[in-house]
């Protein structure tokens, strides 16, 4: 069973012109990782806050489905939600430093987060889990105040916290976009490490797939508020169809790339009010695409919404 | 190729409440005329400090830095005017580098007026042409910065920097903050820019993929100081120092592999020997006694490492 089912869930901020979120389902179950890709705009922190609970109140939703643990939740109020994200789900968020107060020692901050969870005896086992993730001496660490240590440091007490509580749910959003790449791998190692181990259920959410692939069992690329593209990890790194996940793949310099020459970037676009949201930016545009907005189908291995990517796979195959 | 900017064994420390914390240790290295030098490191590698001192907004304790062969200090107290035209910069955050009060024509024109450029017509003149290189819409000249979408306001700085034709321009992480679509278009400009004008870029990142991209060669900054130095493609795709050889597994994604295992925290550097050696996996006892120098391994490729010459070492990297 999943862990985490959504159907069709629709989010609208006021005077927004179109909706943040629109029509999303997805499913994961516990021990897997689902990474959604998107860039600013995309609706992928919507997405994330949707699901936690934790949307502006002035926000509104929609869903036919909205499930953690067999729970409806549909109709959950903020206080069902607040408990749920002391017990249930754990968010992990992009600024290390800002994930805590810069006036009070870790320890101190630490503490309050576990004895909220109902986790407070548990200090000795969150020391344990400090010095597995790379901390020499935790106690001693934690006696300092966040701006004494590194970005890496803070993220790995972040994670630590997160996962001990013992959560169904893990959202991370972009964890490692505010760290060097050495750490930055560090940090997706241990996510991946200790999410298999508590078996517990991750969204993970960045702008960059390069970077959030290397933890996901399946991949969902988010563009406009729609899903644009889905499928299992290799499938979308290997051989996805939407010219916008096709474009996200492209314009990241790779290591084994060419030197030195222009890179296949794509052009800006505004959102448009209707049809295909990408339209605008897309080399693959046809009439049809400014008119009807596309569902998405099955093409080569992947979930895509995109009827021009359809047929040109067909012509390629 | 004639060397434009020269640093020679510069030293910098700064002086925190936990003690004197040498950001940059003897630390050399050259751009020429119209040459792209990728500067890779991490956090608290140094880079950004390097980039402060060749902008002179910090002064180094010890060695040289000469720009067309003379001393930057020198340039700064006799010449500041002529020094700042020659060397512009980018940085990291869009928009903090910009007055949020003023509109984007008035940003871009601002060079201009500082250095007493042309009349306003003249001037407006500029300011069209230099948006047009940056490919920005001619629409937003009257646009604020909190109108514009970051890679808009990336533009705006790099039209900024334009603006007084340097022969030098020193980029500091400026597309980290960006969405990478956007990331691929600042990139693309900052290459034609090489292109048409054959300006000298220090191109600062922590990402060793994005420096290898634009550069002419490369320098991986560790602890302070560089530990592998050559040609773009040669320290990319044949890296022989240890730390070089961790930042091409970190960036090896895409292509379906995992990546590294997470390796030890580093915590403290060591102040005598090689700096990297508490992450090393191949270190062996001379390494925390002595630091070895940056030696040439072939022409324009070197490396800080005693076993860089070991070709068992040298297999790690494949």
């Amino acid at each position: 069973m999943s862990l985490l089912a959504v159907e069709d869930l629709t989010v609208t901020y006021p005077g927004g012109r179109r909706p943040a979120v629109k029509g999303v389902s997805l499913e994961i179950e516990s021990g897997r990782t689902l990474a959604v890709v998107g860039e600013s705009g995309s609706g992928k922190t919507t997405l994330a806050l949707a699901l936690a609970g934790l949307l502006d109140r002035r926000a509104r939703r929609h869903a036919s489905r909205l499930e953690i643990n067999g729970e409806d939740l549909l109709a959950a109020g903020r206080r069902r939600w607040r408990q749920l994200r002391r017990t249930d789900i754990s968010f992990i968020f992009q600024s290390p430093i800002n994930s805590w107060n810069p006036t009070r020692t870790m320890i101190a901050q630490v503490r309050d987060a576990m004895s909220a969870a109902g986790h407070a005896g548990r200090m000795p086992e969150l020391m344990d889990l400090l010095a597995r993730v790379g901390f020499e001496d935790p106690e001693r660490r934690l006696a300092d105040l966040p701006h004494q240590l590194s970005g890496g440091m803070l993220q790995r007490v972040s994670i630590a916290v997160a996962v001990i509580i013992e959560p169904a749910l893990l959202i991370a959003d972009e964890p490692t976009s505010a760290l060097d790449s050495t750490v930055q791998s560090e940090i997706l190692a241990i996510l991946g490490e200790l999410r298999s181990e508590a078996d517990l259920a991750m969204l993970i959410i960045s702008h960059d797939l390069s970077v959030v692939a290397r933890v996901a069992d399946d991949v969902m690329v988010l563009y406009g508020g729609k899903v644009v593209e889905q499928g299992a990890r290799a499938a979308v790194l290997g051989s996805a169809v939407h010219p916008y996940t096709r474009g996200l793949l492209d314009s990241v310099p790779r290591l084994d790339g060419d030197r030195k020459i222009l890179l296949p970037s794509m052009e800006p676009g505004h959102l448009p009010a209707s049809g295909c949201p990408f339209a605008p930016r897309c080399r693959l545009v046809v009439d049809e695409c400014r008119r009807v907005e596309p569902d998405l189908i099955p093409i080569n291995d992947t979930l895509a919404a995109c009827p021009p990517a359809a047929s040109s796979a067909l012509i390629t195959t | 190729m004639t060397s434009l900017l020269e640093l020679t064994g510069v030293d910098k420390t700064f002086v925190t409440d936990r003690g004197p914390v040498r950001a940059v240790r003897r630390m050399s290295m050259t751009i020429g005329e119209g040459e792209v030098v990728g500067l890779v490191g991490e956090s608290g590698s140094g880079k950004s400090t390097i980039a402060n001192l060749v902008l002179g907004l910090e002064q180094a304790d010890g060695g040289r830095i000469r720009f067309r062969g003379r001393d930057v200090g020198e340039w700064l107290d006799g010449e500041e005017a002529g020094y700042r035209q020659a060397v512009q910069a980018v940085f990291q955050h869009p928009f903090q580098a910009l007055d949020s009060r003023k509109r984007v024509g008035w940003l871009v024109a601002e060079p201009l007026v500082i250095h007493r450029r042309g009349n306003s017509r003249e001037r407006a003149e500029r300011v069209r042409d230099l948006m047009a290189d940056v490919h920005l819409d001619p629409s937003l000249v009257d646009r604020y910065p909190h109108q514009l979408s970051g890679g808009q306001a990336q533009r705006v700085n790099i039209a900024r920097a334009l603006a007084l034709e340097p022969s030098l321009l020193v980029c500091d992480e400026p597309v980290s903050a960006l969405d990478v679509s956007v990331q691929a278009q600042i990139l693309n400009l900052l290459l034609e820019i090489n292109r048409e004008r054959s300006m000298a870029m220090l191109f600062i990142s922590h990402s060793l993929p994005v420096v290898r991209h634009l550069s002419d060669r490369i320098v991986v900054m560790y602890a302070g100081t560089a530990v592998e130095e050559g040609p773009g493609g040669e320290v990319s795709d044949r890296p022989t120092h240890p730390y070089t050889q961790l930042l091409v597994s970190a960036a090896s994604v895409i292509t379906g592999d995992r990546g590294p295992g997470r390796g030890t925290m580093r915590e403290a550097i060591p102040s005598e020997g090689c700096r990297f050696v508490p992450r090393c996996p191949v270190a062996i006892e001379r390494c925390s006694t002595e630091e070895p120098s940056l030696d040439e391994l072939q022409e324009g490729h070197s490396s800080r490492c005693w076993l860089a010459s070991d070709p068992a070492l040298r297999g790690l990297g494949d």
